[in-house]
Order: C-alpha cells, then structure tokens, then sequence
C-alpha cells in the first residue's frame, strides 16, 4: 500500500515538474526557435537565390577569410591558453583559484570596452606601435588581420582557459612520473601524456572559441579598422548597414554562419567530452 | 621550460590587463581629444556623470538586467528542475537542455538576428498591444531573458547534480507535503545555484551588445550603456568621455561579478561538499 | 536556514527593484522625439523649443542613414522628426517612410536659400524641408602631407600613396567611395554601367594595398591625433577640427565631389506630426537657424539664417563652396535596382586582393 503511494507520488511529482517545464518552454519556444526557423525562412525567401549568391564570389571569400580568421585565431588562442592553464594546475591547490581569478577577471569587464582599449593601443600613434617601432618591430601588430586575431584572442581566452584547466586538473600525476623515470624529457612528457589526456578539453575549447569568433562582429568592425570584411560584418551591413538592406540576403548569410557552426558544433560534441555538461562548476 | 612558463605568464598577465591600465589612465586626460594623453582632469567625469543621456543610459541598462535577471532566474531554474525531473526521458531532457544551452554557445549574432526577424515581422500586427516591437524596452528584455535562462540553467543544474532525491521521498515518509518538502529540503540546497544564476544573468544583461543591437536596430532609439558606447565612436568630436564611460562600464560589470562570488562562498555552509 | 531567507530576500529585492525600475513617469506634456545625427542639433535650441511651446524635446542619435531607414523599415515608430540626407529621402518617399508635410503649417519655409526651395530628391517639395548641407572630398594633416593632392587621380596614385605608411582612410561607404573612383575616371557618381564600375573598382583595387582604414565613424578623431594623414572626408568635419587644429585642411578635388544636404522629414507613422510640423517651423527661424549652423560648422540651406553668420564663416569655402566650386560638385541620384551592382563591386574591393599585406589604422 503504501509502495503504491510512494510510486503515485513520485508519477504526479514527475507530472507536476513536467508541467514546471511549460513556462520555459513555451519561453525559449517563443524566443527562440521561432527567431531561427525565421532566419531560415526568410533565406529561402526566393527559393535558392539567396543562397547561391552568398556561395559565389565576392561572398564565397569573405565566408572562406571568415573560417581561416576563427580557425588562426582559436589555434592561436590555444597556443596563450595552454600554457595558462597548465601553469594554473601546477600551483598548489591553495593558489589555483586565486591564478586563476587573475587570468580571468578581465573577461567578466564589458568586451566593447576591452576592444575599445585595444584599438587605443595599437593605433599608430598609441604606445604599443610606437614602443614596438622603436624596437625595431615596425608595423608588427597593427595590420588590420593581425589586430583582428589579436582581439579575438583576448576577447575568447577564457573559454579556452577554462576547460583546459578541467581537463588538466584531473590529469594523473603518476603517469607524468612514470613517464619521467623511464628518461623522458619535459616536451617528451607532455606529448605523450599531458595532450593525449587533454584532448577533449582542447577540442571542446577550441570549438567553444571558435563559434563566437565564427560570428563576431565587434572585433572585426573596431579593430579591422574596416578592411577586414567577415561574415558578421556582412550579415550586419545587409541589415542594418546599407540604404538598401537586403534582408533575406543577409538572412542566408546567417544560414550559412549556423552551418558552420552547427557542423563545429557536432564536432566537439562528438569528440570533446563534456562540451555541454562539463561546464557546469561555472 | 620552467623559465620559458614563467615568461610566457608574465607576458599573458601583461596583455590582460594593459590594455585596462591605458583605459583608466586616458580617462583622466585633460585633452579634449579621447586618443591624447595631456595631464590630468577629473572634469570628464563631471560631464559624463551631469550627462542626461549617460544617466539615461545606465537606467536603462539597469531596469533592462534587473527584470530580465529576475525573469530567466525564474524561468532558468523551472528548466533545470524540469530536466533534473526528466532524466530519464533522455530525449526530451536533451532537446530542453539544448535549447537552454543553444543561447550560451552558438554566435550571439544569430540570435540577435532571429530576434530581429521575429518582432519586425512576425509579432507586428498582433502583439503590438504587449509593447513588444522593435527598440522598445519588452523586447530588449524577452531576448535578454532568452540568453540568461541558460546560465541559471547551468548553474541550478550543478547543485542538482549534487542532490539527492532519497531526501524528498525521506521528507514525504516524515510527512511534508510535496510543497514543503520541496521548499524546506531541496530549495534551500539549490539556493546558491539560483542566486549565482541570478548574478550571472544580471551581468550578461549589463554586458550584452549583440541582442540589443538588433532588437534595437543598431542601437537607434533605446540605448543600453554599451549601446551607447557602441554609438559614442559615431559622435563627430570623441571626447574623452568615451573613456570615462568605458571606466564606468569596467566598474559596473566588476562589481556585479564579484557579488556573485562574495555571496556564493558566503551561501555555502562551511564543510558543504560543493 | 536563515541563509536560505537570506537568499529568498535577495531574490525578492531583485524582483522588487526590476518592478521599480519598470514604474516610467507618465508624460503629462507633449513629447517631440527628434531622431537625428549625433551633435547636429544644439541643446539650447531645443530648451528654447520646449520653453515656447510648452513641450518635453525627447532627442536621440543614429550614427547613419542606414541606421535610421532600418528602423522605421522595420516598423519602428515613435519618431515625429528625422534627418535624412538627399538621396536617402528619393527612397524614403519611393518606399512610404515618410509623411507629406503641409507647407502652410511651416511658413518660415520662405526662409530657404533660393536653390533649395526645389530640391531634385523632393521633386513634389512636399516631404522635406533642407536643413544643412556640405560636400565631400579630401581632408589632410597638412603637418605630415607636404605635397597634397588637389585631385582624385592624386589622392588615388600609388605611387604618392605608398609613402604615408597606410595611414589613409577612406569614408565606409559604396556611393562616396566607387563615387570618388568614378569622379577619377571622368565619370558621373551616379554611373552604373558595368564597364565603368569594374575601372572604377580596378582604381580602388590599385589603391587598397595603401589604404589603413574604411571609415565613417572615427577618421575624424584619428585625423586629429595623428594616426591618419589622408582622408576621404566630410567638409564640416574639418571645419570642426580646424577650431583647434589649423593643421587639417579640406580640398574639393579637381574632378569634383560630391554635395548633400540633410533634410527635416516627418516619418510616415509619427505619433505627433502637428508638434513635428511646429518644430520644423521654429528651427528654419533665422536666428535659431543660425544658431545650429554656428555649432555644427555645415552650411544651412536657410538663406535669411546665413545673414546672421559672420562674414568668415560665410567666405569660408569649406562651409559655403564658391559659385565656382559647385561646377564641380554633384548630388548622388537614387539608383534604384542599380545599387545592387554599386553594393557588389564595393564588396569585391573590401574582400579583393591586396588585403594578405594591408596594414590598418585598427
């Protein structure tokens, strides 16, 4: 008898949750999936047209530079963080979190404003190129490609940083020794041992940094001082930035960016391990 | 290596914060141009602040975080007992989660766009009377709140994660209702997600540019303060003011974060496994 | 326990303080929402307007054209004044953005300057009433830039470019810049034959590799600190700088520029187009009319306002270009179907070759 009320309990509590997950639902249904079933609706406005004209020339190349920018700047970003993060787990657990507060304040400030300080560095008459200048280092990273990777590197880190430091942190240290007593090297061991073991967390951050990037275009727009055309950019201007605004064009261009990010997505689903649930201690 | 670790942290330490350091210093510059470093004035911070448009601005960021934090932690932490309930209903757990998480991963700027699409189009002649067309304040808040329902989400999850369920059955043999068990036994140990999901979605409120750019349409009529940031670069005189405001907005966000932090550590029971 | 009540408090002080922000002051007098360009009107004006007619200015900024014409494309409303520019408005009447405007409510229209009382891009004269206009052409740092260049084929010529180490910039815009190509070539802004918009992109194409910046929002500040020498400006932005620094100078190349005006219209679903109508009436005043030209350093196309402007300000060439130098200035035409192929080619040159090595203002 009482089984049997414990069971019903347990059914309609389950009901009543359910009904719980109504109001968020019919939210998110309403905010979001309608938003993006209007995007694709809206780019195949005149069957294929728009979407033939996004793949062919001039656009085929500012899509194609797009990809090339996000992939440079994520193996880049990759490159900053690892080191990061793998100096953040070899402090004593009492010093982690305090590391890692360091590296990771700047991100919780607003991003325009920290692009906004970067493009007062790096103009040229602003005290990075003119420092670099004087060492000799002329130009070195005010061209409007690398000032775009630059800012996309610091405007993305954390999202690098942070799973690495997930992954790195459950890393079994006997391996490491055990790799070290059989003669091998620093480089030796962390190929061997620290990659293998932080695949998933470098595959899940790099493509948890390389979507935003895929779409971003503050970055681009501030700090490409206009001559870098991506994806973003055109996707904005056919909204919002020209006299004749040429909305379902943009909204192609839209379906375009969620392919790719939809494919990068599945990627890391596939292969980095956690990539939805493992942020969790956030 | 060790040596070339070191360098490689300074070097990383020195990019972070930098470009933060030029950014306070200029905001104290006496010169009438934003990108010249002449003494020292506090005076564009006197302009900025006796700024209506300033002033105006931060209101309106404000009233925007605050209703649509209060909204997505509500309907944030409804999504993840839904989900925590719905374990075993693999597929419609994972299609409600996906949704939750879509917000956070994909590129902000699709989402700003379906939400342009959607109240220029889709709600103009019927939902008018709610207020929710382009640039006005409803609007700005239903995709803030789309964004931050998946950080609360996150956040209440991680405590669920931790909770076990024997508690409430343990409480229903002790004789509480299904409400009071779910008020005295798991709400008080989900709290701390809540409120951190809270705190999180005020700051991605107050951080947010893409969806209120283009539910704004490019930031015309209704200005948040980093819309009204963004637009400051139009002015045809930069002052020195875009720095200051830049200074405020470092400040605000600063703030916010580290009250989620103080009241998180302090919400947790001391010896609590977290 | 007690953190728990804690916590539910906190809660409920973030919805009790969502629910005070929300409490918005009802208006209890007439508002008049001016949607303009940023620093186009001048504060005092505006408290004059409020004071006389016993009304509350609502005044907010769009950065440009696009901008505005995507707001009230998109449905916005709740603007009773805009201010497009000439060509914009060809398109704003053709798509319906825009109310007639009864001339009978603005009698100070007759203080319009001759030339502007029929203006191509209103040929009915029932929408818009011009406000100020100036021309676009070559604005440099005469400090850094010892040989400048009088003409589009000079600002255009690589060879003179190559040694300003990038620090030119060229305004964001398909019109202005294929425009300034084609004024290159010896062509018309408003050609739209293929021909002559492939020589006109291959010019751009030849100039890229030396152009830092494609700019609209922040050249003139640039200009100002030194980071560009060169650029494809608007007249009154130089004028304004020039208040503090001599240094930057304007040309109108030999080939011609262009010339524009911005125009009061009242968009086709404002709340209060009789206050608007009001509004337009009090600006094309003389006195408050040469008030705003004298803070926003254009030319105003109010002939009775110019009296009241000092005779420097007059004579100044930059602001009021000689009879001689408007032979040589153009309007932009609305080009219909053609902007399509304008907006193509500009795309081709932003993504063309040339940008592996460009280096950038950023």
């Amino acid at each position: 008898m009482k089984a049997r009320t414990q069971k019903h309990t347990a059914v309609s509590a389950s009901r009543k949750v359910s009904f719980l997950a109504l109001a968020p639902l019919a939210w998110l249904g309403a905010f979001l999936v309608v938003p993006l079933g209007l995007i694709l609706i809206t780019g195949f406005d005149s069957g294929l047209h728009h979407y033939a004209r996004a793949l062919q020339p001039p656009f085929s190349s500012v899509i194609w530079s797009s990809v090339v920018l996000a992939v440079a700047s994520s193996v880049f970003c990759l490159g900053v963080a690892f080191p990061v993060a793998w100096f953040v787990v070899t402090r004593t657990p009492r010093w982690r979190a305090p590391w890692l507060a360091v590296f990771l304040t700047p991100f919780l400030l607003n991003f325009l404003v920290r692009i906004y300080a970067w493009f007062v560095l790096l103009r040229p008459e602003g005290a990075l190129a003119r420092g670099l200048g004087t060492l000799g280092f002329q130009g070195l990273l005010t061209s409007s490609q690398s000032a775009v990777v630059l800012g996309l590197v610091y405007s993305y880190m954390p999202f690098l940083i942070l799973p690495l430091y997930a992954v790195l942190e459950k890393l079994d240290w006997r391996q490491l020794e055990a790799a070290r007593d059989l003669g091998a090297n620093a480089w030796q061991q962390a190929w061997h041992v620290v990659v293998p073991h932080a695949r998933p967390g470098i595959l899940a951050g790099l493509v948890l940094v390389f979507v935003p990037m895929m779409g971003e275009y503050c970055v681009p727009r501030m700090l490409g001082g206009g001559m870098i055309s991506t994806l973003g950019t055109q996707i904005e201007s056919q909204f919002l930035g020209s006299v004749k605004p040429n909305w379902p064009f943009g909204a192609a261009l839209a379906g375009v960016l969620m392919i790719i990010v939809g494919a990068a997505l599945t990627l890391g689903f596939k292969f980095g391990k956690g990539l939805l649930g493992g942020r969790d201690d956030a | 290596m060790r040596h070339a670790l070191k360098v490689h942290v300074a070097l990383v330490t020195l990019f972070l914060y930098a470009p933060l350091v030029v950014l306070v210093v200029y905001s104290f510059s006496a010169s009438r141009f934003a990108l010249r470093m002449e003494g020292f004035t506090l005076e564009w911070y006197r302009r900025a602040l006796s700024n209506p448009a300033v002033y105006k601005a931060v209101v309106t960021s404000f009233s925007v975080a605050f209703l649509s934090a209060a909204l997505s932690t509500g309907l944030g932490t409804a999504l993840a007992l839904a989900i925590h309930s719905l374990r075993r209903a693999k597929v419609a757990g994972k299609a409600l989660l996906a949704m939750g998480a879509f917000p956070l991963l994909a590129p902000e700027i699709v989402l700003g766009l379906g939400l342009l699409l959607f109240f220029s189009r889709f709600l103009r002649p019927s939902l008018l009377l709610w207020g929710l067309e382009l640039g006005s304040f409803p609007s700005v808040v239903a995709g803030h709140v789309t964004l931050g329902i998946g950080y609360v989400m996150y956040t209440v999850r991680a405590r669920l994660e931790h909770f076990d369920d024997a508690q409430l059955l343990a409480a229903h043999d002790l004789g509480a209702s299904r409400p009071e068990a779910f008020w005295t036994v798991m709400f008080p140990q989900i709290l701390p997600g809540i409120i951190a999901g809270a705190c999180l979605s005020l700051a991605v409120s107050l951080d947010d540019f893409y969806v209120s750019y283009f539910v704004s349409v490019g930031g015309s009529g209704f200005q948040t303060l980093p819309l009204y940031f963004w637009n400051l670069q139009g002015r045809q005189a930069l002052t020195p003011e875009i720095n200051v405001v830049s200074t405020l907005l470092l400040g605000f966000s600063f703030l916010f974060v580290l009250s989620a932090f103080v009241l998180q550590k302090w919400l947790r029971a001391p010896g609590e496994v977290t | 326990m007690k953190k728990a009540l804690v916590g539910v408090l906190f809660l409920a002080a973030l919805a009790g303080g969502a629910f005070l922000f929300l409490k918005q002051a009802p208006a209890e007098v007439p508002v008049l929402n001016l949607y303009i360009w940023t620093d186009y009107a001048d504060k005092e004006v505006l408290a004059a307007f409020e004071k006389e007619y016993g009304v509350r200015v609502n005044e907010e900024n769009y950065p440009s054209n696009e901008a505005m014409m995507a707001k009230l494309k998109a449905g916005g409303s709740g603007y009773d004044i805009v201010v497009p520019s000439d060509y914009v408005v060809a398109t704003m009447i053709q798509e319906n953005l825009l109310a007639p405007l009864d001339k009978s409510r603005v009698p100070n229209v007759v203080n319009l300057a001759p030339e502007f009382r029929q203006v191509a891009y209103d040929p009915t004269g029932t929408y818009v009433v011009p406000y100020m206009f100036g021309t676009t052409g070559i604005a440099y740092n005469a400090s850094k830039i010892t040989n400048p260049p009088k003409s589009w084929a000079e600002f255009f010529d690589a060879t003179r470019l190559a040694g300003l180490e990038k620090r030119v910039s060229l305004l964001d815009d398909p019109r202005e810049v294929l425009g300034a190509a084609l004024k290159r070539n010896g062509k018309s802004l408003n050609t739209t034959d293929a021909a002559s918009l492939e020589e006109a992109k291959q010019v751009l194409l030849a100039a890229k590799p030396h152009i830092g910046r494609i700019d609209t929002m922040s050249y003139k500040d640039l200009l100002a600190s030194g980071d560009v020498w060169l650029a494809h400006s608007y007249s009154g932005e130089v004028s304004k700088l020039r208040l503090t620094n001599p240094e930057i100078t304007f040309v109108i190349p030999q080939e011609g520029g262009t010339i524009w005006a911005d125009n009061l219209a009242i968009p086709a679903n404002a709340p209060n187009k009789e206050l608007a109508a009001k509004f337009i009436d009090f600006v094309m005043r003389p006195d408050m009319n040469a008030k705003l030209a004298s803070t926003n350093q254009y030319a105003t196309a109010n002939g009775e306002a110019r009296k009241l402007l000092a005779p420097e300000v007059l004579a100044n060439p930059n602001i009021y270009p000689t009879a001689e130098l408007r032979e040589r200035l153009e309007w932009f035409a609305d080009l219909g179907e053609a902007t399509e192929a304008v907006d193509t080619a500009w795309n081709e040159v932003r993504a063309g070759t040339g940008s592996a090595e460009t280096t950038a203002v950023p």
